[in-house]
């Protein structure tokens, strides 16, 4: 790949108050940067500094691709990221420039691998029985846009698929299926739920494993892998965005995008 | 604009020292073009971590002196003891990018007057989803927030409000054209009768 003339813009959520929101988006950025597959790479922020709404004003290239370094298609990538850009479509055409707006990550094909990678790693090499297991995929779930559980469902579909599990379900914290029920979700002995996520925040960090009754509090607590509850063993994984394939898979969104939308990219 | 390029050549006509925030840009005597960059108050005594690497500044502006998360890059609590040198125009660019994002770009887009501000109104009227409430935020309210979030805590200029002075001699101003997330969500929270907000 070769984008000596153009500009990548890594968009990500970020975070006012934990200080690791980020740290995916920027771990990517580098690698990308280290790569020296464009002529300038910036990350931006809906909720950090540079904004989504003020990173283009530092982007010197007139040829600017953007990716969403976020899970899913949704509110973020479909409302958010376009209004805050200014983005018109695929492609806009601003003050002489070009902007390739491009697939986010998590809907990447490779994204199965990412996902499996983790329940396997999370298990430690621990020998247990995958037909009486269930994986669970995590989402946030939310009222503002169907589409962000959409790449969820898809996913559990290719895992079924291949028939690695007894069980694989998608559950949500804020819409049905519920994970704080999922003792009912499923009566298989052993469960790995492993989080859609970009980064270990508030939600995969915090707020899932209380939601799962594997912490009262992580920050005082913590967890441990397996917890026991009722009779049954959980694994709990970390959240998908620092895994270093990503840096491929935003590579890959950008060919991707050039395949399919044709930018007039070398 | 080419941002990097009028960058380049402000700096190679005038080497400075300069001013920016709470961080001091000087020329390195006998380099053509090369630069230190440091916290204003601190001096050889005090400089405990020496770098030659720009990006190693995402480490010291993540977290105040007490390790609180710099959610607000424009706030008055950049850690000191950090230098990093030498540093060519292109990397200084780097480094001042992460300490104080847009801040360049904003400095020469409002001198060849081109950078566009944006009042409350419109940003606040743009929102959508659980900040689509900040559409009703009272002048009352949005004065508080200014004081206790702007006022009290970030360098900047609101540029949005009308408050910006010319820099000084060697100054380049901190700018804000637009109201920020952090702002925003504060406005909200000021709505919602809570104190701290976050999605």
């Amino acid at each position: 790949m070769n984008y000596q003339d153009a500009a990548l813009v890594l968009a990500g959520h970020g975070s006012t108050l934990n200080s690791e929101s980020s740290t995916p988006t920027y771990l990517h950025a580098d690698e990308i940067r280290r790569r020296g597959v464009f002529a300038e790479v910036h990350e931006c922020f809906w909720k950090e500094e540079p904004h989504f709404r003020d990173v283009l004003r530092q982007v010197d290239s007139k040829r600017i691709y953007v990716v969403p370094n976020f899970i899913s298609e949704g509110y973020f990538t479909e409302n958010v990221i376009p209004r805050e850009l200014s983005l018109t479509g695929r492609i806009t055409n601003n003050e002489e420039r070009e902007i390739y707006y491009c697939d986010p990550v998590g809907v990447h094909s490779r994204m199965t691998e990412v996902l499996l990678g983790r329940a396997e790693t999370v298990l430690e090499g621990a020998t247990i029985d995958l037909a009486e297991t269930c994986l669970f995929i995590a989402g946030h779930g939310t009222s503002q846009n169907q589409n962000s559980t959409k790449i969820i469902y898809h996913q559990v579909e290719l895992i079924r698929a291949r028939k690695l599990y007894g069980e694989c379900q998608a559950f949500f914290m804020e819409q049905p299926p519920l994970m704080k029920d999922w003792p009912d979700l499923t009566a298989k002995k052993n469960v790995i739920v492993v989080p859609f996520f970009i980064s270990d925040g508030l939600h995969s960090f915090e707020d899932i494993p209380v939601l799962l009754e594997i912490s009262n509090d992580m920050k005082k607590e913590g967890f441990r892998n397996p917890t026991e509850i009722k009779g049954r063993r959980l694994w709990y994984a970390t959240a998908l965005g620092s895994e270093p394939l990503i840096a491929d898979v935003i590579l890959d969104q950008v060919k991707f995008f050039d395949e399919h939308y044709g930018s007039v990219s070398a | 604009m080419n941002i990097t390029e009028a960058f380049r050549r402000r700096f190679e006509n005038e080497l400075g020292p300069w001013k920016i925030g709470q961080v001091v840009i000087t020329p390195i005597s006998g380099r053509t073009c090369f630069f230190s960059l440091n916290h204003i108050e601190d001096g050889d005594e005090t400089i405990l971590e020496p770098s030659t690497d720009p990006f190693k500044m995402r480490h010291w502006v993540k977290q105040d002196s007490q390790g609180k998360f710099r959610a607000l890059k424009g706030e008055k609590n950049l850690p000191r003891g950090w230098i990093i040198k030498p540093l060519d125009i292109f990397q200084l660019k780097e480094a001042l990018d992460i300490v104080y994002p847009t801040a360049i770009a904003n400095w020469l887009l409002r001198e060849d007057l081109a950078l566009r501000v944006t009042s409350f109104p419109e940003t606040a009227g743009r929102q959508t989803g659980m900040y689509r409430i900040t559409g009703i935020t009272t002048d009352v309210q949005r004065e508080e927030v200014t004081d206790e979030l702007c006022r009290a805590r970030c360098l900047k200029q609101r540029l949005w409000n009308g408050e910006s002075q010319p820099p000084e001699d060697g100054e380049i101003p901190l700018l804000c054209p637009e109201v920020c997330n952090l702002f925003i969500a504060s406005c909200r929270a000021k709505i919602k009768g809570k104190s701290e907000e976050e999605s």
